[in-house]
């Protein structure tokens, strides 16, 4: 699922275990350790597959438009893993660090998550369909992802739904954000023209022209451009800018266009700084137990160490993925 | 009535009224700017080393980094507009351009979409907190830790 539908899902769940637990906003520190964990959890898990966000597919389909190379679903999970898993053990300490839990019993907090669950009774035969369907269609996306194509998959894992009459049109219409779909096809046909009358080449000649002495340096220098642009605009929208240029960079000096496609969209996926960068961190800002200072501050430390790891990833781990620069 | 004027009392602007104008219009301003800028920089010559095509490229890519960053239109719209304008301005065949929007992408993230609003619309809100584990009693020390770590791990 999307970042931040994870987030909005998870936001009346913990306000509803802050208010159990009486945490005052502004001074419970426990507080802001658990609206941190919602924006935390969901950014970071957010890049780990093509499900997390829109930016993946729109890198993947950029990437195929201008070399007709593909990314497996497996293939990008494996090279997103090795940054999502001990970022998620980094990140969970980083928090204690920064917000050591101030509280002494958290029994209510329990019971509510408890009750919350027996409330939520056994699963449905709806919830069993469609977490069968989507099991099926993760595997699909795996297994035969590159021979059928990942969207006949997904296109087939809905007709199922609807097949079965597990989810209404309706329902679909108020849920799918349409404007993101209707973006995608606007940027992909822009990338396009940029490559395909030279100026993309021209723009990193001229523009990037410095960095492209050697492959490590580009990467560097455009996947820290990719994180730090993605605090101010929209994760998809710094795809979109970024992979025109990455493609004729990736071109330009040799580098392969699928290390490039991951320089970009990964970091993309990983703004912790502002309110403003991604809505799961605007979700938790919401809930008025954060001030500005505290996302920012920690946000600062998490994003560095990303980027680090992303650096690390790049050299040591994903050669043996088979994405050498 | 009376109390309807209270509840609602009039605000008078004292400024003068040229600041009022430029107040009001200065997101049409900003858009007439804009329209200039771009139809200054489509008269002019390519730099060497590029195609015209390319360069009305460029320019076309920058003022779509511009409006996607400035936020005066929506994203998906300004997204569209940009399609639209590379058959306008002879960059692209229009039946090229059209036929991009048909990519593979485009329809993956639809039927992803579809899905996991299909999970959204049909699981509970408390779907994550299914998800964790409910059993396992830690130590009293741990107890703070073991929670948040109950909330952090699924949501990833």
């Amino acid at each position: 699922m999307s970042e931040h539908a994870v987030a909005a899902m998870m936001f009346p769940v913990v306000a509803e275990i802050a208010t159990a637990l009486r945490l005052e906003k502004g001074s419970s520190s426990f507080g802001r350790l658990l609206f941190m964990a919602i924006a935390w959890g969901c950014i970071i898990g957010g890049i780990a597959t093509f499900l997390g966000g829109a930016r993946a597919p729109l890198a993947a389909g950029m990437l195929r438009e201008n070399t007709g190379l593909t990314f497996g679903f497996l293939e990008w999970t494996a090279a997103a893993c090795m940054i999502v898993l001990p970022l998620l053990g980094i990140g969970f300490f980083l928090l204690l660090r920064f917000f050591p839990p101030d509280l002494r019993n958290v029994e209510e907090g329990v019971k509510f998550l408890n009750r919350k669950r027996l409330e939520s009774g056994r699963f449905s035969y709806d919830e069993m369909l469609t977490a069968v369907v989507m099991l099926f269609t993760i595997c699909g996306w795996i297994f035969f992802g590159e021979k059928t194509g990942l969207a006949a998959i997904a296109i087939l894992g809905t007709a199922v739904l609807f097949t079965f009459r597990v989810v209404s049109w309706k329902k679909i219409e108020e849920y799918v954000n349409w404007g993101i779909i209707l973006m995608y096809g606007g940027s992909i046909a822009l990338a396009s023209a940029l490559e395909k009358s030279g100026a993309a080449l021209w723009i990193v000649g001229k523009g990037l022209g410095l960095f492209a002495q050697s492959p490590f340096i580009a990467i560097m220098v455009i996947s820290l451009v990719s994180i730090l642009l993605t605090e101010c605009i929209s994760h998809a929208a710094v795809v979109a800018i970024l992979m025109p240029v990455g493609m004729g960079l990736a071109t330009s000096i040799g580098i392969d266009p699928k290390v490039m496609t991951l320089s970009i969209a990964l970091p993309a996926g990983l703004a912790y700084c502002l309110p403003m960068g991604t809505p799961a961190t605007a979700i938790a800002y919401a809930s008025g137990f954060l001030k500005s200072r505290d996302i920012i501050v920690a946000g600062s430390v998490i994003m560095a160490i990303s980027w680090i790891l992303f650096l690390f990833s790049v050299v040591f781990v994903w050669p043996h993925l088979g994405l050498k620069n | 009535m009376e109390n309807d004027l209270f509840d609602k009392p009039l605000k008078i602007d004292n400024r003068p009224m040229w600041l009022i104008v430029i107040d009001h219009t200065a997101r049409y301003q900003l858009i007439a700017g804009f329209l200039v800028i771009c139809i200054i920089l489509f008269r002019l010559a390519p730099p060497p080393g590029l195609s015209l095509n390319g360069y009305h490229a460029v320019i076309l890519f920058g003022a779509t980094i511009f409006l996607w960053v400035s936020g005066l239109l929506p994203i998906a719209v300004t997204a569209l507009l940009s399609m639209v304008m590379l058959p306008l301005l002879g960059i692209m065949e229009a039946k090229k351009t059209y036929a991009l929007f048909g990519n593979e992408a485009v329809f993956f993230i639809l039927g992803a979409f579809i899905l996991a609003a299909a999970m959204t619309a049909d699981f509970p809100p408390g779907w994550p907190v299914r998800c964790s584990p409910a059993s396992a009693r830690p130590r009293p020390g741990w107890r703070q830790r073991f929670f948040y770590c109950r909330l952090f791990f699924p949501l990833s």
